[in-house]
């Protein structure tokens, strides 16, 4: 295989550009190949751990951790080397990216099984039923309008003829890639280092969401790498002279357009970090520019930055403005309520490293997470301060900075019940700064080290354990992390066979699109696999958790589901098996949600076999659907 | 040295592959290996390709660069085509997705053509030409294999039974004759190895029908509508149907109910599926996985 190489003409530009030496670049694979085979092994590890979580080996775990040591830590190693060609390093972040989303996608090969994943599989069939947008989900009523992901995995099955889960999987493994490429891209313009940039863009694969949250197929995956690609652009018009600076600036607007349209609070988050890069940039560049000689003029950057930005926002947020605030807003408000109510003494913390049953983490894996977020924040600190004394004429690398000061500021929300999850979500822009950041404060440090066997060993291992940490952080619960047993309301591990063949049963007999209560799993199922309509808070506005909990059927009740039009009830009789392992059964809002300190009486599931009226139309063991036995 | 009419090879195969994708997908060959390999960079990386060189030229020529810019656009490109199909009545479908991939990617190709200056372009103290070594291009195919195990094994664990199996059974009701009101009674095997049961239907307690040596191999389905003679209707019956399994006759396996000949909105809520089964109903046995 044959290709063309040629060194970035900027790159040659930067004051701080570690030029190639002529024997890497010789060999620009180098490693890469040889990397690709450890990252493989890995993945074979991680199938076998994933076996022996599913027939619930205790073995699983340790294999687990292993499988991602051998992924991650002989590419850390190498990465830290000085001797990789620019062409090495881009290779090995990108077959890390893609290797990491892999681990995903070998605990459920077969199907679509995380929460997000489901939501959006339903408004991807809805768009190939319709071959039209905007048909409505009411399992997430804001995923067709930013159906950026649904429309790519749309012409992706649509040209190639695979399954959706099958494009799906294509279309995410790509948009890592690219993120893992768009990433290095931007960290080697910022701080002009092959090096800096590809440590940078293996730090940022300690985002805790990383391994899991933003490798399923949501609409965030798609988000972020398009997101890191407008950054990108923006940067990279900012070194363009003349004509070349429209063209990126073009570039950088159908980027970012695109991301607009994939995922709301990516775009809103890309807009903060894009504003403060214009804010720095505008008091500093011109008298770096001239320093470095590069031109001044930049007319384009205050239009685009203050103008055009804002602008792409704010008419897609403002033409479905009343559903993202719908969406957002209680999250955010009640985040911050918590907060306050924290700090004034009025309500306790979360508390962190237990499931929603009272299950905790072990001690080690406690002590791993918070080990690893303060060597993060340390890290940040280090880097801000480095880049306080030696960088503080680099705007980009400033406001790098001061965006990595809102990662420890977040972390104050992991102790709220409700803000946590906000808090997170704007992590994979917000990490894009971390990363680069932390990277510079430990290249100072592991550059004393002048052994560069040494120094490879002690970055991998400090790597490696902030990796598991951040693992640990991000991905929850145990359970959460491999498939296994039925667990009571466990996200992808409540997802059956048995759950499914109901689901797909009201599809066939009852027909599409009838109104369904439910437990939080079964919407799921329902909604995606039975093409049903959920009735819940957040697509219909009926809280139907009082009634689904009660232990009777009576007038109250029926009123409850005649105001939301129920049809009929789905019951999985294995809820009273045990507490549920996000905290509640039904919805965030029911009664001791978060608080449950005995599972669901079972009789608050058969209530409805005594009911007059109400017809028991399936059982299949553990799951029963009735009617609802009230006008709708 | 990497040279003019180097470089425009790479646009006119941009274009011959497009013209390949979308004859692949006329004469139905996706989903076939040949087809999934032709369509997929029609799809993710071509419409980018083409319009990055037409956009920017020869000045991304890094092939970090121009990889990303060729994903990230296409990627673009596709969004942007999700919206302008929504607005035309033939919306997104395979020949309409396969005609605009293809004429973004042959236009953005042919404006790229257009663009080109007539010059050798790069020097060759910046191009270089990067080869596979026999021995890394083993090593990359060994890894390739590797994860195509790593997938096999994923598959073969997914895929094993281990929740000991199931059954379903239904009762839905029919439409309301002359001759009494009629249900439909339905059992499905999901259990893992085949069964014998035994299928009960009782209006008021009152036995009315039994179907004894119902056996089901793992996946099949058996069905039977029966109607129930308005002599044994009095307003709010109710028909029950219990299945049991052959080895353990005493206890009862599933239970369902129906209201039958109620004025009340349940058994019309249920009458609502009736229309949805006319058009499932399957034989009388029949697998269904």
């Amino acid at each position: 295989m044959t290709i063309a190489w040629r060194t970035p003409p900027t790159l040659l530009a930067l004051p701080y550009a570690e030029h190639p030496t002529t024997a890497a670049d010789r060999d620009v694979w180098g490693w890469l190949p040889a990397l690709a085979l450890t990252c493989a092994l890995g993945l074979l590890v991680m199938s076998l751990a994933d076996n022996a979580a599913r027939a619930g080996l205790r073995v699983a775990d340790p294999l687990f951790w292993a499988a991602l040591l051998l992924i991650v830590g002989p590419v850390a190693a190498r990465l830290v080397c000085p001797s990789p060609s620019r062409g090495e390093r881009v290779g090995l972040v990108a077959l890390l990216s893609v290797a990491l989303t892999l681990v995903k996608t070998l605990a459920y090969p077969t199907a679509f099984a995380m929460v997000d994943e489901l939501q959006h599989w339903r408004t991807e069939q809805d768009i190939v039923a319709s071959h039209h947008l905007f048909t409505a989900n009411s399992l997430l009523p804001i995923s067709p309008q930013f159906p950026g992901l649904e429309i790519v995995t749309n012409a992706v099955s649509g040209v190639s003829g695979l399954s959706l889960f099958a494009s799906g999987t294509v279309v995410i493994l790509a948009a890592r890639a690219l993120l893992a490429m768009a990433l290095y891209l931007c960290y080697e313009m910022i701080s002009g280092s092959r090096r800096t940039a590809g440590v940078a863009a293996l730090l940022y694969t300690t985002n805790p969401l990383y391994l899991f949250f933003d490798a399923q197929f949501a609409y965030e995956s798609l988000a972020i790498p398009l997101a890191a690609l407008a950054l990108y652009c923006w940067l990279r018009r900012e070194q363009a002279v003349g004509g070349q600076q429209w063209w990126w600036t073009s570039a950088f607007v159908a980027t970012l357009g695109a991301c607009v349209m994939t995922h709301h609070l990516t775009a809103l988050a890309l807009l903060a970090f894009l504003f403060a890069l214009a804010l720095i940039g505008a008091t500093t560049r011109r008298r770096i520019r001239r320093r470095l000689g590069q031109p001044v003029s930049n007319r384009w950057g205050w239009v685009v930055g203050a103008l055009v930005v804002p602008a792409i926002v704010a008419i897609w947020v403002t033409r479905i403005g009343a559903l993202v605030l719908g969406y957002l807003g209680p999250s955010v408000s009640s985040g911050f309520a918590n907060l306050l109510a924290i700090v004034t003494g009025h309500a306790a913390t979360r508390k962190l490293f237990h499931d929603g049953s009272g299950a905790s983490a072990p001690l080690w894996e406690r002590v791993v997470s918070m080990s690893s977020l303060a060597l993060l924040v340390v890290g940040i600190g280090v880097g801000c301060l480095y880049v306080a004394r030696h960088r503080r004429e680099n705007a980009q690398m400033v406001a790098f900075a001061l965006v990595s000061l809102a990662f420890p500021a977040s972390q104050i929300f992991r102790l709220t019940r409700n803000g946590s999850e906000v808090a997170s979500r704007p992590m994979g822009v917000l990490f894009i700064a971390v990363a680069l950041i932390v990277a510079m404060g430990a290249q100072p440090i592991w550059l004393r080290l002048r052994s560069v066997s040494t120094r490879s060993f002690v970055v991998a291992g400090v790597f490696g354990f902030t990796f598991v940490g951040n693992v640990i952080t991000g991905s929850g619960p145990i359970w959460a992390r491999m498939p296994g047993a039925y667990r009571v309301i466990s996200d992808q591990r409540s997802i059956s066979r048995e759950g499914v063949a109901a689901a797909d049963w009201t599809k066939v007999y009852l027909g599409p699109d009838h109104w369904f209560a439910s437990d939080h799993i079964d919407q799921l199922l329902l909604g995606s696999y039975g093409d049903q309509n959920i009735v819940s808070v957040m697509s219909t506005h009926v809280d139907l958790s009082p009634v689904l909990l009660s232990t009777q059927y009576g007038p109250f009740e029926r009123s409850v589901m005649a105001r939301g039009h129920v049809e009929y009830i789905l019951c999985d009789l294995r809820l009273s098996a045990g507490l549920p392992g996000i905290g509640y059964y039904f919805e965030t809002m029911e009664p001791d949600a978060f608080q449950h300190t005995s599972p669901i009486p079972s009789l608050a599931l058969t209530k409805y076999d005594s009911a007059a009226g109400v017809n028991r139309l399936f059982d299949s063991g553990n799951i029963v659907i009735y009617t609802s036995g009230v006008n709708s | 040295m990497t040279t003019h009419n180097e470089r425009d090879a790479g646009l006119v195969v941009a274009i011959a592959w497009s013209l390949c994708a979308a004859g692949a997908v006329a004469l139905g060959w996706r989903a076939s290996v040949v087809g999934v390999a032709l369509t997929l960079p029609l799809a993710l990386l071509l419409p980018g390709y083409a319009i990055a060189r037409a956009i920017f030229g020869r000045r991304v020529g890094d092939i970090a660069e121009m990889l990303a810019m060729s994903l990230g656009l296409s990627l673009v490109v596709a969004i942007a085509g999700g919206f302008l199909l929504n607005l035309t009545p033939v919306g997104l479908r395979a020949g309409s997705w396969t005609v605009y991939l293809a004429s973004v990617t042959i236009l953005g190709a042919v404006a790229a053509r257009a663009r080109a200056p007539r010059r050798v372009l790069s020097s060759s103290k910046q191009a270089r030409r990067i080869q596979f070594a026999p021995r890394q291009a083993i090593l990359l195919a060994a890894a390739l294999a590797i994860t195509l195990v790593a997938f096999v094994v994923a598959n073969a664990g997914a895929s094993a039974r281990r929740d000991g199996g199931f059954t379903q059974l239904w009762i839905l009701p029919g439409p309301i004759t002359s001759q009494g009101d009629s249900v439909t009674i339905g059992v499905s095997s999901r259990e893992t190895a085949p069964v014998s049961y035994a299928v009960t239907l009782s209006v008021d307690g009152t036995p009315l029908e039994t179907w004894d040596g119902v056996t089901l191999n793992p996946g099949e389905s058996w069905q039977q509508t029966m109607v129930i003679p308005v002599a044994l209707l009095h307003g709010g019956d109710r028909a029950d149907v219990q299945l049991y399994r052959a080895n353990a006759p005493e206890s009862v396996y599933r239970h369902t109910l129906l209201w039958l000949s109620a004025p009340s909105s349940a058994t019309a809520t249920a009458r609502g599926a009736s229309a949805a089964l006319q058009a499932t109903r399957q034989h009388a046995r029949g697998g269904d996985e």
